[in-house]
């Protein structure tokens, strides 16, 4: 399915990354997968945009689901968690769309003390569900094609992104924004996909 | 070990029993990973909402298998269905590819110990766990088969069926067994069910641009339609919507080949249904780049569209040569009448450079596997299906390729 999961802003320090504002659908999973799904999805979009560099563009493959980010020379950062058919092209779009708008409510002084949950940004959420048929972007055509010019670096697992020696297992259960269900749910998850796993 | 368990598996059961009696509009169930055993009940419910914890799962899973297999020794009158029927929802919603368990409740129903339209939810709940059933999909359409002969009220049966088919889709993409079982409801409800399913599955392929089970479908629906229009009872009135959607694609299709004669109304209905598909799949390989399903799916509809050309006879542009007319490039001479020989041929030439123009569109050297399905289905055209497009034939051309020299 043509899908979109997840539209965040970020701000990049130079340690760490911190949620500016998220916006999750999460309609598509099971009902009491939900609240993990979106732990997930915000542990990843922190962990990717933490190692992507200032101004580059990247889309990372992950099982079923790619993460596009873009970090901007001035460490604003956007991340749209999609599924495999989303056009790569209108996610990285929908990003430049949503910094621009962001940046011009909030002016690049107040990044670094904000907190998500001060921050006022509806407009997150509407175009995460207005996105989702990819055709909205026929209106965006100018900012596409400067988009052309920059180049995404495409990576094809979670672990082109990591630095050596780490592992998403190990920073997985090191992770102190993930609640314990959610690891809980991802160490199983991994041993699952099999039909009967449970039954036996 | 495992019989400590057997006490608190059998309370378990019955009270999953009992909420699929008590709550109708119980609509999804999961497992839930949880590792540490809590002294609490493992069954949680939320918004209608059901969820198992994952650790009392083998246990509640051997006991109600055991327990079934013995039953079925047990035979006539001693048999409790009441029982029978509370384990066999616990086994089943756990492991439902067990044949011989959903016997057991077609055995249930047949003697009437078992309402069909209970069974109709409780196989729709397994589904949102499940939904890649084969064995689901072949008991739910006995039921249907058993609730039509029966003749109760089946009003919005199959059109109930065809929802579920694509929730069920919707969970798990390219899932064979939903479509199959869809094809088989559409079946049952021709033909009123022709235009609202080409709406539906319109719909469909739009936003699930690489499922190649729902385009198969559409192929199904688009055979259906055809064999419609082409039966004597035949009626406008049932396709309507169909009639005016293709009539305003064709005219769409037809206005950048002005200069030529063809208009909507002297193209044959069953090509304008083929002029809507390509116009349809030609937006949707523009917008989502790089899907093999959508250049599959362009493949049937070039192989449909040449069957029907041919039965129309215009050999020139699907490779039956003929003599009087040389392979020089030229277009064929309009007759001024548009007969249905001339209809036949300029079509084809207006759908060559239609199609030559869309490919050189999609050969972008920035997308590479949009490029590379374009290539291929060039290759395809030209060697399987013997469509020759204007420019390579222009290229081929003794006279024109003399003059590089």
């Amino acid at each position: 399915m043509v899908k979109l999961y997840a539209l965040h802003i970020l701000y990049k320090n130079l340690n760490s990354a911190v949620w500016l504002k998220t916006a999750y659908d999460v309609q598509s999973f099971g009902y009491f997968q939900r609240g993990t799904a979106q732990d997930t999805m915000a542990f990843a979009s922190k962990t990717i945009v933490e190692r992507t560099q200032s101004a580059t563009r990247q889309s990372v493959k992950e099982g079923d689901y790619i993460c596009h980010v873009y970090v901007r020379a001035d460490n604003l950062a956007g991340v749209v968690i999609s599924n495999h058919e989303y056009p790569h092209r209108v996610a990285h779009t929908l990003i430049t769309k949503v910094l621009d708008e962001f940046s011009a409510k909030y002016p690049p002084s107040t990044w670094a003390s904000a907190n998500e949950a001060n921050i006022d940004f509806p407009a997150l959420a509407a175009h995460l569900q207005k996105f989702q048929n990819p055709k909205e972007a026929d209106a965006l055509m100018k900012i596409q094609s400067e988009l052309d010019e920059t180049k995404i670096i495409l990576h094809n697992t979670i672990g082109a992104v990591l630095e050596r020696g780490e592992k998403l297992d190990d920073l997985i259960m090191k992770s102190e924004s993930l609640s314990y269900q959610s690891k809980a749910f991802y160490k199983t998850a991994r041993k699952t996909n099999s039909c009967c796993s449970y039954v036996g | 070990m495992q019989e400590e368990f057997y006490a608190a598996a059998e309370k378990i059961l019955s009270d999953l029993y009992n909420l699929f009696s008590k709550d109708p509009k119980l609509k999804s169930f999961e497992i839930l990973p949880v590792v540490q055993i809590e002294n609490k009940s493992p069954i949680h419910v939320e918004e209608h909402c059901l969820a198992l914890e994952s650790w009392c799962v083998p246990h509640i899973y051997c006991y109600a298998y055991k327990n079934l297999m013995n039953h079925r020794q047990i035979k006539g009158k001693l048999r409790d269905a009441e029982k029978c029927n509370t384990l066999l929802m616990g086994a089943l919603l756990l492991n439902p590819d067990i044949t011989t368990f959903w016997n057991m409740r077609k055995e249930l129903i047949r003697s009437g110990k078992l309402d069909p339209y209970f069974d109709l939810h409780f196989t729709s709940v397994i589904l949102t766990f499940k939904p890649k059933c084969a064995d689901l999909y072949a008991f739910r359409k006995w039921i249907l088969k058993y609730l039509v002969q029966s003749s109760r009220n089946n009003e919005n049966l199959f059109e109930n069926e065809i929802q579920i088919c694509e929730a069920a889709a919707d969970r798990y993409s390219n899932n064979y067994h939903a479509w199959t079982h869809r094809i088989w409801c559409l079946t049952q409800s021709l033909p009123n069910s022709l235009q609202r399913e080409w709406a539906a599955s319109m719909k469909w392929v739009q936003r699930h641009v690489s499922d190649y089970s729902g385009f198969h479908y559409r192929q199904k629906l688009i055979t259906f339609l055809l064999s419609y229009i082409d039966s004597r009872s035949y009626d406008q009135e049932v396709i309507k919507l169909i009639l005016f959607s293709v009539d305003e694609a064709t005219e769409g299709f037809l206005h950048n080949f002005k200069t030529y004669e063809l208009t909507a109304q002297t193209i044959p209905l069953t090509l304008k249904i083929f002029v809507y598909e390509l116009s349809l799949n030609s937006d949707l390989i523009w917008n989502f780049v790089g899907h093999e399903a959508l250049w599959c799916h362009r493949r049937f509809i070039f192989h449909e569209i040449k069957r029907l050309l041919l039965d129309s006879n215009c050999p020139k542009y699907w490779g039956r040569l003929d003599t009087s007319n040389p392979a020089d490039g030229t277009p064929p001479e309009k007759t001024p009448k548009i007969g249905k020989h001339s209809v036949g041929s300029e079509f084809s030439l207006i759908l060559s450079i239609y199609e030559d123009m869309f490919l050189a569109k999609c050969s972008d050297e920035r997308e590479p596997r949009q490029m590379f399905y374009a290539n291929k289905h060039k290759q395809w055209l030209a060697k399987f299906s013997k469509f020759r497009l204007p420019l390579n034939e222009d290229r081929d051309n003794p006279v024109f390729r003399g003059s590089y020299k």
